[in-house]
């Protein structure tokens, strides 16, 4: 696994939920939560994909 | 429709301070924690982006070139097109604006090819081509160039010296003088192009060339202009590094984009402590819905 691409990686999705969530919501609370949960489901569905490409590249 | 408790003031206001500066808007508005989230998010990335790609991802044209003869782009309006790379990045406002002013005094900067308007002190890095009877021999060279023009208001003839070190790690002072070929004054690579004859006043150091860079100031190359030589020289220093630079880049641009549009129209999705609407109940599959009643009559 590529660790350095894993740093940048998930700091830039990190601020992209942030700062999406951010426009969709006023409240605070609500603007974090919806980052948090958008943060989870990327990694996971990236993280699958990335899983599947391996599988499929062997 | 916008929720009431969101304060728009003046949405243009808003819309435009967000455009020169992430956050600016919302902080005007006051939704303080909004503009820390976009200043933060949106500028870190950008910046981010920037120092990856050693400062070069940001460009408003791209100078089609397909020779690499020095010096740098002698024509003086040599075939460019517009970078849509820029297009997203320009969104990041302001940090992204010297890029339009670069493009502007690179354009005006043609005379600066193959003229030397001050004396010149730099680091140079290239190569020594020493003519012999054998051939002519080359050799990677550093050192200390100094240099000023034949006349004192400038001109494409020079003098001057390269301090370096022969083979045997001895120092080297050769003395260069004649015309010159230098680069642009203004284009997007902190290396520029410089070419001189060395003299053979010294019969230990036979005549040749001296061809390589010289630095170019920050103020000169920081978002300016750049060709496809020097993306070439960029992707070939830092391979994938420059991708990953450009596209946080265009990322920072587009959220940028989102976060104008919130300043101007408030949240698309609403307040955030609206409740969910309950679903309509549907009938049981077999049971007829029972009819409504009418409403009693009022005695």
């Amino acid at each position: 696994m590529d660790f350095s691409l894993l740093s940048q990686a998930l700091p830039l999705t990190a601020i992209i939920c942030l700062v999406y969530s951010a426009t969709r919501y006023e409240l605070r609370e609500k603007i974090v939560r919806s980052a948090l949960v958008m943060f989870a489901k990327t990694i996971v569905f990236l993280g699958v994909l990335y899983l599947f490409l391996i599988w499929f590249s062997r | 429709m916008t929720d009431p408790r969101v304060p728009l003031k003046n949405p243009v206001i808003a819309a435009l301070l967000a455009f020169v500066c992430p956050g600016a808007g919302h902080y005007y508005q006051g939704r303080k924690f909004k503009a820390a989230v976009f200043s933060a998010g949106i500028l870190t990335l950008f910046v981010w982006g920037m120092v990856l790609g050693h400062g070069q991802p940001v460009y408003s044209q791209l100078i089609l070139r397909s020779s690499s003869t020095l010096p740098q782009l002698s024509q003086k309006t040599p075939p460019q097109k517009f970078s849509w790379a820029y297009a997203a990045q320009v969104l990041v406002g302001a940090p992204a604006w010297p890029a339009l002013l670069q493009d502007f005094r690179f354009r005006r900067d043609a005379d600066t090819v193959n003229f030397l308007s001050a004396p010149l002190e730099s680091e140079f890095t290239g190569r020594l081509i020493v003519n012999s009877v054998r051939g002519d021999q080359h050799r990677h060279i550093t050192g200390q160039l100094s240099i000023v023009p034949g006349r004192p208001e400038g001109g494409r003839t020079v003098t001057g010296t390269l301090t370096t070190t022969d083979e045997s790690g001895d120092p080297l002072t050769l003395n260069l003088g004649g015309q010159i070929e230098l680069g642009r004054r203004v284009f997007g690579s902190p290396l520029r192009e410089f070419s001189c004859r060395v003299l053979s006043e010294d019969p230990e150091v036979p005549a040749g060339r001296v061809e390589g860079s010289v630095e170019r100031g920050i103020l000169n190359w920081f978002q300016a202009p750049l060709d496809t030589n020097e993306l070439d020289r960029l992707n070939g220093n830092l391979s994938r590094q420059f991708d990953v630079a450009c596209v946080f880049t265009w990322i920072a641009g587009l959220l940028n984009l989102l976060a104008i549009w919130d300043a101007a129209q408030g949240p698309a999705y609403g307040y955030g402590d609206e409740q969910p609407e309950e679903p309509e109940k549907k009938p049981e599959p077999g049971k007829q819905p029972e009819p409504e009643k009418p409403a009693a009559a009022k005695s």
